[in-house]
């Protein structure tokens, strides 16, 4: 009957999972999309240095947040991420909330992709000797394009998307190589680093975007199997992602701080491209736009299709209007969700700049991260350790939900320092919908039906 | 009109395409099937046609 | 960068992944078109014809019963590969005044599932292990679902057993034939089932589930050398 792997009950060993092409994906497609855009707007709140200590406070939040994940996930038996989790620990408003969280992020990091490729081909463009190229053009075609993909469902292989991600990847590295970091030949540190030029509370501020290297990584390396046995560790995939990354990002901090003065690099679209136009040389250049394009549209096709789903979810589950629960009858996608969603992207990616359309992205994602910290806190304090099995258990608990809700706060804060008026509107839109969802939709919510983990009733209650 | 243009153009156009299609389609699809069966599909329905009852096999129901 | 060179690369990178995709779609649709094909033979006068999906199934009679094979790609529940489940369905008239769907591993997104219809949720016995959504419509759903439930709790030992639901049109059994490579999922939300098929004996015993839960609903013993 299954033709899948025969690792079902088994212990899943990283290689034998993925194979080893795909361990290259581990950390890629969606979210190595964060090296090529969005990290350097750290650079633009409190200097270069600044975004390379954001950068490493990011990895010990993603950190904190992989191994609270890991135990949650594998004790939840219901697939479904952090949705399914909220619906089985607290209940459905909050699940409504982490709902809304999800497809938020995603939807403004489609937007931010979206408005990148616009803007790398309206430079080519550019560079071509268009000078009044445009990108807007290419930011609308790249969402329908891609939203269309989603909506008619495609079943082919794309057996060269390895191929196009290992590019991505290594584009880095050989950028990385070709500014020859051994010499001062290319890179100029000693003159362009110039300290932290907002003082300390700069490093505070530019943790805003430090997240932006990682974001998402909790969600891309989680693809539930239908039948699983719970992880028993770390699983290997997140956290090899995360160091991945984490040497991915210094590399490109390294590369382009040493390249670009920080008021440049501060504000930049498309860092790395930028990078390899310095050099000069052709063929890097197309190698970085291809690395570029590439994991922007990963990235974006991620989006869409996740967005789209947890949409679909909140529908069923009736958080939402029932309506958004339809499934195409001969594409068997979630049609009328993906087509809900288009034209929040597509508002977004037109008007609003990169750097506020990647805060809202990143707010979401806090949002989640700091909800995710309080649950753990409730869910070991309702069903302590040995009322149900785990399969992870992570240690030193509450140090990582406590070390996790400080890094949050912090970067809430890092958030206001500049970009205040965001901060405040998303709370208010959160707050008019949890307030919307508790007066007019919880009457048409099944509890009985969301719960279906056979869990002892919850200590203390 | 320069060449880039006409790339921008030819964006444009597609991005309307695609866009017309996905609406058409949704709205089509909305028409053509019931509410019911598009929120829970058609394979859940177990239909009349094709019921067969097997041949009897000596006394019973 | 000259202009023309520029254009033509640009040109033959887009010509290069229409035709290769255009090959990598007849490669999928072919490879999906014959994943009944081995079981063909399973039933009498068995017929394959594609649906509307785009994935294949197979009608026929088996022991002088209806049955259709279908196949349901799910791609739809959040964070969890895509999957494509096996849906066994013996198509008669049976005697029961109610209807009851046992979905395993209940997502909130399984839009395939008869769980969805009815309204009435009824207590999963004892011995039920897995997480599991039980609906039933009517005045006999309870009745029906004790009658079931021992045979039922037998085959949740298949991990790979998703659903089974009695109405009085049929009964209907679904396992997991397929899952989608997770590299592909990954990168790119593609959906691939590699190798999928379905093999005669796999289809057998699922079919023997069947005519065996039809048989505890009727109370008779099947004529051996049917």
């Amino acid at each position: 009957m299954n033709q899948t792997t025969a690792v079902h009950g088994e212990k899943i060993s990283l290689l034998r999972v993925l194979g080893p092409a795909h361990v290259w994906a581990l950390g890629v497609g969606i979210v190595l999309v964060g090296e090529y855009m969005g990290w350097n707007f750290a650079v633009g709140k409190g200097g270069a240095i600044a975004a390379l200590i954001a950068c490493w406070a990011a990895g010990l939040l993603y950190t904190c947040v992989a191994m609270i994940d890991s135990e949650v996930t594998s004790t939840v038996a219901a697939a479904g991420g952090q949705y399914a989790q909220s619906k089985h620990i607290i209940g459905p408003l909050m699940a409504f909330n982490v709902g809304l969280y999800l497809v938020f992020a995603y939807t403004m990091l489609e937007a931010a992709n979206a408005i990148t490729l616009g803007y790398l081909v309206q430079t080519v463009g550019q560079m071509a000797g268009f000078a009044d190229a445009q990108d807007k053009p290419f930011i609308v075609l790249s969402i329908m394009f891609l939203a269309w993909l989603n909506y008619r469902g495609v079943y082919a292989t794309l057996t060269v998307n390895l191929v196009l991600t290992a590019i991505a990847f290594i584009a880095v590295v050989i950028l990385f190589v070709a500014v020859k970091p051994w010499s001062t030949e290319l890179l100029n540190h000693k003159e362009i680093l110039n300290g932290l030029p907002y003082g300390w509370i700069g490093v505070l501020a530019s943790l805003h975007f430090g997240l932006w290297y990682y974001l998402g990584i909790e969600g891309t390396c989680q693809a539930a199997e239908e039948v699983r046995s719970p992880a028993r560790s770390l699983p290997l995939g997140t956290m090899a992602g995360i160091m991945t990354l984490l040497i991915a990002a210094t590399m490109t901090w390294y590369l382009c701080s040493g390249l670009m003065p920080w008021e440049y690099l501060g504000q930049a679209t498309t860092p790395l491209f930028d990078a390899a136009r310095l050099t000069s040389s052709t063929p890097l250049m197309v190698l970085l736009f291809v690395g570029t394009m590439f994991s922007t549209l990963a990235s974006a096709n991620g989006c869409i299709n996740d967005a789209s789903r947890a949409w679909f979810s909140m529908g069923r589950d009736r958080y939402l209007p029932t309506w958004f629960g339809a499934v195409h009858p001969k594409n068997r996608t979630p049609f009328r969700s993906i087509v809900f969603l288009v034209p929040v992207a597509l508002t977004f990616a037109y008007f609003a700049p990169l750097d506020q359309v990647i805060t809202f992205s990143i707010l979401s994602g806090l949002l989640g991260y700091t909800y995710m910290s309080v649950q753990v806190i409730f869910f070991r304090q309702m069903w302590p350790l040995d009322t149900i099995k785990r399969g992870y258990v992570h240690p030193f608990h509450p140090i990582p939900a406590l070390v996790l809700l400080t890094i949050c706060s912090a970067t809430y804060f890092a958030v206001f320092l500049g970009y205040g008026t965001q901060l405040i509107a998303m709370m208010v839109f959160f707050i008019v919908a949890s307030l919307w969802f508790h007066f007019h939709r919880y009457k048409y919510v099944r509890r009985g039906d969301q719960f279906t983990m056979n869990w002892p009733r919850p200590q203390g209650y | 009109m320069d060449n880039f243009q006409l790339i921008e153009y030819a964006a444009w156009a597609l991005s309307l395409v695609l866009g017309l299609y996905m609406l058409f389609d949704t709205i089509k699809t909305n028409r053509a099937y019931s509410e019911d069966l598009l929120t829970s599909s058609r394979e859940g329905e177990i239909d009349d046609t094709l019921v067969i009852d097997p041949p009897h096999q000596g006394g019973h129901l | 960068m000259p202009l023309t060179l520029a254009a033509l690369l640009l040109a033959a990178a887009i010509a290069f992944f229409i035709i290769f995709g255009r090959r990598e779609a007849r490669l999928a649709a072919s490879a999906r078109h014959s994943i009944l094909d081995p079981s063909k033979d399973v039933l009498d006068a068995g017929k394959i014809e594609i649906d509307s999906c785009g994935f294949p199934k197979l009608d026929g009679t088996f022991r002088g019963r209806s049955f259709r094979v279908g196949l349901i790609p799910d791609t739809l529940t959040f964070r969890r590969l895509p999957q494509l489940w096996l849906d066994v369905t013996m198509k008669r008239s049976l005697p029961v005044d109610g209807s009851v769907a046992i979905l395993i591993r209940p997502t909130g997104a399984d839009y395939f599932s008869l769980t969805d219809r009815w309204n009435e949720r009824l207590e999963p016995p004892a011995n039920f292990p897995e997480m599991c959504l039980i609906k039933g419509d009517g005045p006999g759903a309870r009745h029906i679902l004790e009658r079931i439930a021992p045979y039922v709790a037998n085959l949740l030992h298949d991990p790979y057993f998703k659903e089974i639901a009695i109405t009085p049109r049929g009964i209907r059994i679904m396992h997991q034939l397929a899952e989608g490579k997770r590299g592909d999922h990954l990168i790119l939300r593609q959906i691939v089932f590699e190798n999928a098929r379905l093999n005669p004996e796999d289809l057998e015993d699922v079919i023997a589930a069947v005519l065996e839960v039809e048989n505890l609903l009727l109370n008779v013993k099947l004529v051996s050398a049917a």
